[in-house]
This record gives structure tokens, C-alpha cells and sequence, in this order.
């Protein structure tokens, strides 16, 4: 009975509050991504407290749904919703299908306030179209009684010691073999092209032509063909479980302490803080020998629906969404890598652990974002089920030629 | 409430059906109704469905005639849609995954919810648990019933493959193994759905007349004689709803399919809707995507009149 | 009469063969919800301990917690179970009555176009949903309904497999039934209300589990039409559990149990109408 009072006093307030906005407030609609319990209506609220006249409504989705529902709203073509998440490399798809406004005039000094990492996925053709809010690096998490059983000393944290690809297949297959249950390494997302493209971009492959447009002779070369071979190697030589694209499931695995190797998101390394008895450390992600470093990047930005009613208030609000106090109040629900550079230096009481300062030096120095093409989409899509094919055993060469096919096909349309 | 006898059709003696009073000539003409009635009773239903359903379906066949430029713009495109697909091979692929699909599932489905209905129908004890337990998966939404499978069936931390590790069969890669995916997505489906046609199938056993039992029971008929003269025949028309409602349901199934498998492993779950679902969510091609819609809705038309003439009543019925 | 040669009757051998059947259906239905509840008892960090090797823990939670039910009063799912129980209440009782009088109509009356219209009707439970949403969402959005109950339960009243349900039951219905009423000079609504629908009351509970059901298990059109929090319906909120970031199982098992009981309801509450009456049916 109390909760059900709780409920109603709740539903009470929430009309109260509604209703205490004045005549002359703009509502704003917007649509993002489900956290933390709701999280994400207070925080824009707040932000749009600090503007005047502004109120906000949001609409929080769980991530399985929120770009089919994305997509529907957007496809009708109308004034709905004023603002809404994109991830960041669908940026470049929403601008070409006319569905973001350029926001250079609103925040001229974007070049200067966001890491570069964030910032280059709000780009397309030189133009703002979409503003980060948070991004996101990845980093091997070690599990140290695994190499401690197998006698391996672990990777450290430290950029100058790196491993390479061949170290970690080779301390891999010494762990995976210490119990039928045991793994050397894994992907927490281990069919997505987020984490799997660092390994051909790590070997100086290019992941699209020029046109954006073209992936015969891209996702097919030889160097792309020769990391993915290694991808292959891991999953089908049982250094790494094949076959685990539940996520959840993945890093349920690592942190069982069944993964030597995990390479995850900064979040999955805060849920391993959580379990008791399992004793890990953070080691940068690795690289192949004669290649470069490359860590994946990725960010949520927010955009404007180019036919809102409302298009300075909405600009208010981004602007908001730009400001240092929304960005650190953002992290506290939500601990991503923070997209303002000042922010690493102005929440540094939160971000000295040895965690975090790898992040920073990765984002600041080998983040390489997924490419701006409008059929990102069709390509991560397209690459994901080769991805799947290679690790059940699939032919590395004649997989990923299909897939340049395929995409070919897909990608057409965005041809200028 | 309910203590006297329902007062049910099937209570009337199937004699009475053809008494003298049937074959008079009715007084007024019970078949033929004013406007003002016809439309009370139609009107509500009708004009949902033209607002709600059939004005969108209108629009989305007409769609699949179009293509669509990126800024949304479309142009008629004739038969433009269809004739890509059909010269798409993974498109055949995907046809014959569906029907495959539906080839099998469908005679199993509902002959496990036959067999469920006729275990729970005849007095016993513990009838309510029995069937509740039937009914109960039925509960889950498709999407979470995908999400619980893939987490019981996954190869390293699902429930099924460490029981099946202690045994000779070993892990297995259900969803993920090309000879397997399909038949697991009949599993998980057959799963969730026999409990559901139960429901019907047991609103049908209902119906039947005791009478018609007990006068075969009187001519010395045998449980299985009572099956094949009495209870098939007279199922016939719950039947023909049970099978189209679940061919449909299967036709267009792809929630699993998106979940877990992707069309996958190797295009052995790829089926056509969820073909279409991927094209018009991930490759944003609402002009294919529609035009599989409506190729679907086509099938699923054809094999639903199939159905009623299969199934269609006979004399006396 | 003693005994009864009717399918599962009660002679010793099938009486066994029918309740072992009975049993091993149970328990292949049951046991993965089994699972899924007792999952919903252990605390976070012991959800897959004991998983990739199989012990009695794999199955018996080693420590039992409520903390997985308790933490959901926190959530929005509380509320959201409310609003999937009015959606589903609403549109089943209100839809009864709908499509039973459409399909009265289609079972009973002789009018031209009667053959077309009703495969028309059917068409309509045939297009795949997904191919519609999009036209439907303007439709609803043009009408004023987005965001709101009535965008959530109006489109879904009208529905034409239920049409087609009940009228695969009312023409079974002997006509010389409705004829004395006929013939007393009452109209065809009250024939409808006070002898088609009384007769066929099993079939009109079957509807209402199917409508009830239909609606409590809808997901995407929830998402897309009635998107603020206050109207968040219970699937919604259990998909929120799962993130890319990983899932909340804890919370994620508990509230799919609770939904679990709670779409079964209506099942359990009118599945004793169908059991034949044993003094009446003349069995024992």
C-alpha cells in the first residue's frame, strides 16, 4: 500500500510539475536512450532549467528499439521530436536523409571545447550535425589469477609496453587451455564491427573508398583479409568463445572469471569493480606488430529535427547540452568517457584511477572513430553477419568479399 | 453462478436440427436484416478496421509501387521493387526458409495443442494445473521468450548445454549452428504457442454435443472411432481458425530471428519478414521493404483460402 | 453411466498413458520458467556462477533474495503494469462486444458483398505489422491520438482473427434458435445479446484471452505511440533491462515473472468454464 501511495504521490508531482510551467514555457520533444532508471529526463530537464522558457519532455527507449523507433518518427516527416539521440556514426546517414540541422552557428567554439575523438563523428562534410554528450573507449581488461594459473605475466597498463596481437594469441592459447571452461580472450561485442575494425585499421587497412560508397577493394584487401585472419584465429582455434552474441551474456563470462583477455567498454571494467573475488587490472587494447595502435571510439550525440517548431529554443537547449555542469551531471549517471576536453581536467578527482587515465590517453592519442558514411548502417550491419560467419568457421577471403559485394549493393544509394 | 447446465447449442439434440420447426418456412426472413440493423452490428468493427488497418495496408501496398529518394521524395516505380527481389537469389532463399519454416511448424503446433486439448478437456484432477502450465508460456511476449532461449540454449553459460555437456551428446550449438537454427526456432516457437491454439481447440471440444458421444457409445464405437466420426469432423471449423491464425502468425515470424540469429547462421533463419524488417530498418529501403510486405501479405492470403476450402464444412456440419 | 469411451476417459491404462503425457508437457512447459523465477531470487553476482559447469546450484539458487521484486517498486514498473492491465482490460471488454456483433453479422445475416467484405476483414490480421506502423503512426498522429490510452487501445479493438473466431463458432449455431425470438417480435440486437451470446460463452471467454493476451504481449506500437513515461506499458519496461552496456538480470527475471502470472490471470480465471459440468455431462 505505501509504494502504491509512493506511486500516486509521484504521478501527483509529476502533474504538478508539468503543470507549473508557465503559459509562455516551449515544451520540447525528445527521444533518447533508456538509463540508469529514467535517468536521462531529469538530466535534460535540468539542462533546460538553466535556459529560459524552456521545459522538456522525454521519451527514453531501450536501446534494442531505438533506432526502429527513431526511424518511424523521422520518417513521417514531421515537427516531432525537436531533438534526439544519434549514435555517432549515424550522423552522417540522418544528415543525407535530411533529418539534422548544421549546428556550427550555435556552437562556434565546438572545435575547441570537445575531444577530437567525440567531435569528428558530430562531423560530415565540414559541417556540426550532431553534439556528443558522451563517448567511449576500450580497453583489455586482464584477468590476473587466470595468468597467474597459466604462469604468464599479465600485460600492464602501461602504452609503452602494448602487446601485440601475436602475444595475445599466444598467452590466449596457454590460458584457454588450463580448463574446458576457461577462455584466453574475448570481445565483449564480439560481432561488432565497433571493436573487431580496430584489428584491419590496426594493420593500415581502409575500411571504405573514398566515395564512401565503395567496399570492393576495401573490406576485401589484402591487409583487412590478413587481420581478420587473426579475428579467425581467436574464434576458431578456441582461444575465444564463438557464438556468444548476447552481450550481456559476454560479460557475464569475463566477470565469472572465465575470460583471460577481455577487451570492453570503460563500463564493463566499473561492473568488474562490483564482484567480489575478481581480481583484474586494465591493460591498453593490443596491436599489430609493425601496424599501429587504434582504439575503437564511439559517442551519442544529440541533433536537431531540421523541421522543428521551435528551432531557437532548441539550439538553447544544445547549448546547454554543451556546458560543462550538464556534462559532469551526465557522468554521474552515467560513467562514459566525458566529451569536453576541460572535463578531464575540472572532474579530475573522478577520473585519477588507473582506469580512467588509460582512457584519456587512449581518446586522446589512438581512437580512430568508425568511418562517416551515410550507409554506416548497411555497412555495420552487412560486416556484423560476416563477422558471425568467420567465427563458425567461414572462409576469411571469399566471407568478406561477399560481404564488399553486398555492401556495394546497399550503399548505392547514398552515391552523390 | 454457474451451477446450471449452459444452456450451449450443442446441448440441442443434433436431431432437432432438422425438426419440423427448421423446415418451415420461416415467418420472417431471419437472413435478410434491415440496413439500420446490418450496420449496427457491422458499422463499429468495420469502420476500425478501415481507419486503423486497412487505409495504412492501402497506403503500403501502394508504397511498394514507389522508390524512395533519401530526402524522402517518391516516384513511382512500377513493378521496380518486385522485379529486384525476384532476381535476388537470397530472396528465394529466403521463400524457402519461410516455407520450410512453416511446412513443419505448423502441423506440429497445432497437433501438440490438439493433444493438450484433449488431455486437459475429459474430467480429471489437477486439470486447472495442467493447464495453466500449458497456457503459461503463451504469457511471454515473442521478444522475451527469444531473449530466455538464447540465454537456456547459449553455448557456454546456458542451462541446456551444461546439462547436455555431462551427457554423450555434448555442447550443442543450437541457434548457431546451421543444421540446427531452424529446427530451434521451431522449438522455441512450438514452445510459446501450442498452449495458445489449446485454448481454442478446447472451446471447440466444448461445443461438440454429448449427445452424439453417447449415442456412438451406444453402438458400441471405440474411443479412436469416436475421434475420427465425432471429434474431427465436428472440430472442423475451430480447425480452419486455429490454422490460419497460426500459419499467419508463423508466416510473418521474425521476432527470434532478429534477436538472435540475424538471418543466420549461413541464411539458414533468414525469413522473409524479417528480410523485410531489415530492409526497412537497417538498410532504410522502405520500397523493397514494403514490397516484401506485400508479397507476404499475398502468401499468407492464398494459403489462408487454401485453408477454407480444405476445411470448408460439409453437409450436415 | 460408468464409463465413458470418450479420448483420455478413465480406464486404468490410459488414465496412466494420460497423466504421464500430462506431466512430461507440464514440465517441458514449465521447467524454462521454472528457471527463469528461481533466477529471479539470486542476488547479482551469483546469476551465472554456477552456469558453465552444471552443479545444483546451476539450477537452486545458492542465497535466496526478494531484492530483484522489491527493487522494481523503485522502477517504473509498477505503474507500467498498471497501464498494460488497463489497455488490455479495456480493449478486451469493449472489444468483445465489437467483434462479436461483426462476426453475428458475417455467421448469420445474408447481405450482398458479405463473401468480399470478410476477406477484406481478414486481409486486415494478415499484413505483417511492421509494414504498417508507419502509415498508422500518421494516421494516429493526424487524428490527434498520439501519446495517449486511446492511441493504445482504439486501433486494437477492432481485430480480425478474433472476428473470425467468433464467427467460426456462431455459425455453428442452429438458426431455429434465434427463430422464437423472431418470431416474439425482438429485435435481432437483443437475439444477439440474450441468446448468441449466452450460448456461446465459452467461445466469447476464448476471445477475450485472445484479445487480452494480444494486447498485454504488444511491444513496438507502445514504443512508437505512446512514448511519455506516464504511458510506458510493462513490455517496454522489461526490455529496458537489457543495455549495451549489459543486462539488469536480476530485474530483468523478476519483472518477466511477474508478467508471467499476471498475463495468465484471465486464463486462470476462466478456464474453469470449461469444464464440463460431471453431473450433467452424464460422465461417473
Amino acid at each position: 500500500m505505501k509504494h502504491i501511495k509512493h506511486i500516486t504521490l509521484a504521478m501527483a508531482a509529476s502533474m504538478f510539475v508539468a503543470g507549473a510551467a508557465t503559459a509562455d514555457d516551449i515544451e520540447l520533444s525528445t527521444i533518447g536512450l533508456s538509463f540508469s532508471d529514467g535517468a536521462l529526463a531529469g538530466l535534460l530537464s535540468d539542462a533546460a532549467a538553466t535556459t529560459d522558457g524552456i521545459t522538456v519532455t522525454s521519451e527514453q527507449l531501450p536501446f534494442g528499439q531505438l533506432f526502429s523507433a527513431i526511424e518511424v518518427r523521422l520518417q513521417a516527416r514531421n515537427e516531432n521530436p525537436d531533438l534526439f539521440f544519434v549514435d555517432g556514426p549515424m550522423t552522417a546517414s540522418y544528415t543525407m536523409r535530411g533529418h539534422l540541422t548544421a549546428l556550427d552557428d550555435i556552437l562556434p567554439d565546438a572545435s575547441e571545447i570537445y575531444t577530437s575523438a567525440a567531435l569528428q563523428q558530430g562531423m560530415v562534410a565540414g559541417k556540426l550535425m550532431s553534439v556528443p554528450i558522451e563517448s567511449s573507449t576500450v580497453v583489455m581488461l586482464v584477468n590476473n589469477s587466470l595468468f597467474e594459473a597459466a604462469g604468464i605475466e599479465a600485460p600492464t597498463n602501461d602504452p609503452a609496453d602494448r602487446w601485440t596481437w601475436e602475444e595475445v594469441l599466444a598467452a590466449g592459447k596457454t590460458i584457454s587451455e588450463l580448463d574446458e571452461s576457461t577462455w584466453g580472450f574475448n570481445f565483449h561485442y564480439s560481432d561488432s564491427p565497433y571493436m573487431a575494425l580496430v584489428m584491419p585499421q590496426s594493420n593500415g587497412a581502409t575500411l571504405i573508398g573514398e566515395d564512401g560508397v565503395t567496399a570492393t577493394g576495401y573490406v576485401d584487401s589484402p591487409k583487412f583479409v590478413e587481420a581478420m585472419s587473426t579475428y579467425a584465429e581467436l574464434y576458431n582455434t578456441g582461444i575465444a568463445p564463438a557464438g556468444m552474441y548476447d552481450y550481456s551474456l559476454a560479460l557475464e563470462l569475463f566477470l565469472n572469471g572465465k575470460v583471460g583477455m577481455f577487451a570492453g567498454v570503460v563500463s564493463d571494467a566499473i561492473a568488474a569493480e562490483g564482484r567480489d573475488g575478481l581480481d583484474f587490472t586494465v591493460a591498453p587494447m593490443p596491436y599489430f606488430e609493425g601496424g599501429t595502435p587504434v582504439t575503437p571510439t564511439g559517442s551519442w550525440h544529440v541533433g536537431i529535427n531540421p523541421r522543428t517548431e521551435h528551432p531557437e529554443e532548441a539550439a538553447k537547449l544544445v547549448q546547454a547540452l554543451a556546458s560543462p555542469e550538464f556534462i559532469s551531471a551526465y557522468f554521474d549517471k552515467r560513467a562514459n568517457p566525458p566529451v569536453l576536453t576541460e572535463a578531464w581536467d575540472s572532474m579530475s578527482e573522478k577520473l585519477d584511477t588507473p582506469l580512467w587515465t588509460l582512457a584519456r590517453y587512449e581518446i586522446q592519442n589512438t581512437a580512430m572513430a568508425r568511418p562517416s558514411i551515410g550507409g554506416w548502417l548497411e555497412y555495420d550491419s552487412i560486416l556484423r553477419n560476416a563477422l558471425r560467419e568467420i567465427q563458425s568457421g567461414s572462409d576469411v577471403a571469399e566471407r568478406l568479399s561477399a560481404a564488399a559485394v553486398e555492401m556495394n549493393r546497399e550503399l548505392k544509394k547514398y552515391a552523390k | 453462478m454457474m451451477t446450471k447446465k449452459p444452456d450451449t447449442p450443442v446441448a440441442i439434440p443434433a436431431a432437432n436440427r432438422f425438426s419440423r420447426a427448421a423446415r418451415k418456412k420461416p415467418i420472417l426472413d431471419p437472413q435478410r436484416p434491415s440496413w439500420a440493423t446490418l450496420l449496427m452490428f457491422l458499422l463499429p468493427a468495420v469502420a476500425l478496421l478501415i481507419v486503423f488497418r486497412l487505409t495504412p495496408i492501402g497506403i503500403s501496398i501502394g508504397g511498394s509501387f514507389t522508390s524512395q529518394s533519401l530526402l524522402g521524395e517518391t516516384a513511382f516505380d512500377g513493378l521496380g521493387n518486385y522485379k529486384e527481389l525476384f532476381s535476388d537469389p537470397s530472396f528465394w532463399n529466403s521463400v524457402y526458409v519461410t516455407l520450410l519454416f512453416n511446412v513443419i511448424i505448423n502441423p506440429l503446433q497445432i497437433f501438440v495443442a490438439f493433444i493438450m486439448a484433449l488431455l486437459v478437456f475429459a474430467p480429471g484432477r489437477f486439470l486447472t494445473f495442467f493447464r495453466v502450465s500449458f497456457f503459461l508460456p503463451m504469457t511471454m511476449s515473442t521478444a522475451l521468450v527469444a531473449v530466455m532461449w538464447n540465454l537456456l540454449f547459449d553455448p557456454n553459460l546456458g542451462l541446456v548445454n551444461s546439462i547436455l555437456a555431462h551427457t554423450s551428446m555434448g555442447r550443442q550449438g543450437f541457434f548457431f549452428d546451421e543444421d540446427q537454427a531452424l529446427g530451434s526456432m521451431i522449438w522455441i516457437s512450438t514452445w510459446k504457442g501450442a498452449g495458445y491454439y489449446m485454448i481454442f481447440l478446447l472451446a471447440g471440444l466444448f461445443r461438440i454435443s454429448e449427445e452424439l458421444y453417447e449415442a456412438a457409445h451406444v453402438d458400441g464405437a471405440s474411443s479412436w472411432q469416436q475421434l475420427r466420426f465425432i471429434t474431427l469432423p465436428q472440430m472442423k471449423r475451430t480447425f480452419l481458425f486455429v490454422f490460419v491464425a497460426d500459419t499467419t502468425v508463423n508466416l510473418l515470424f521474425f521476432a527470434p530471428v532478429f534477436i538472435i540469429t540475424r538471418g543466420g547462421p549461413n541464411g539458414a533463419t533468414d525469413t522473409l519478414m524479417y528480410r523485410a524488417y531489415e530492409s526497412s530498418f537497417t538498410f532504410v529501403d522502405w520500397g523493397r521493404a514494403l514490397s516484401l510486405s506485400c508479397i507476404l501479405l499475398a502468401l499468407v492470403a492464398i494459403v489462408a483460402c487454401a485453408q477454407m476450402l480444405f476445411f470448408k464444412p460439409g453437409e450436415g456440419e | 453411466m460408468s464409463d465413458t469411451t470418450r479420448p483420455g476417459s478413465n480406464r486404468p491404462i490410459l488414465h496412466f498413458g494420460r497423466y504421464t503425457l500430462m506431466w512430461a508437457l507440464a514440465v517441458l512447459a514449465l521447467a524454462p520458467l521454472l528457471w527463469m523465477f528461481l533466477s529471479s531470487l539470486r542476488p547479482t553476482q551469483e546469476m551465472f556462477a554456477h552456469a558453465s559447469s552444471f552443479s545444483w546450484h546451476t539450477i537452486w539458487p545458492e542465497t535466496f533474495t526478494f531484492q530483484n521484486y522489491t527493487a522494481l517498486l523503485e522502477t517504473g514498473f509498477p505503474r507500467a503494469i498498471g497501464n498494460s492491465l488497463f489497455i488490455a482490460v479495456v480493449t478486451m471488454v469493449v472489444g468483445v462486444f465489437v467483434n462479436a456483433a461483426a462476426a453475428f453479422a458475417f455467421a448469420t445475416f445474408d447481405f450482398r458483398f458479405r463473401g468480399p467484405l470478410f476477406l477484406l476483414v481478414l486481409l486486415t490480421a494478415m499484413m505483417p505489422f511492421e509494414a504498417i506502423v508507419l502509415p498508422l503512426y500518421m494516421l494516429v498522429n493526424a487524428l490527434g491520438m498520439i501519446d495517449s490510452y486511446s492511441a493504445l487501445i482504439v486501433p486494437e479493438l477492432a481485430n480480425g482473427f478474433v472476428i473470425l473466431m467468433f464467427r467460426q463458432f456462431f455459425a455453428a449455431i442452429p438458426r431455429e434458435l434465434y427463430e422464437a425470438g423472431r418470431i416474439d417480435g425482438a429485435s435481432w440486437l437483443r437475439i444477439f445479446l440474450t441468446i448468441a451470446l449466452p450460448v456461446s460463452w465459452p467461445v466469447i471467454l476464448t476471445g477475450s484471452i485472445m484479445i487480452f493476451i494480444t494486447q498485454f504481449e504488444a511491444f513496438f506500437w507502445p514504443l512508437v505511440a505512446a512514448p511519455s513515461a506516464e504511458l510506458t506499458v510493462a513490455q517496454v519496461e522489461i526490455a529496458k533491462n537489457i543495455s549495451l552496456e549489459g543486462a539488469n538480470w536480476g530485474q530483468l527475471f523478476s519483472s518477466m515473472s511477474i508478467v508471467c502470472v499476471v498475463a495468465a490471470l484471465p486464463f486462470l480465471v476462466f478456464q474453469r468454464f470449461y469444464i464440463r459440468n460431471v453431473a450433467s455431462s452424464g460422465i461417473k
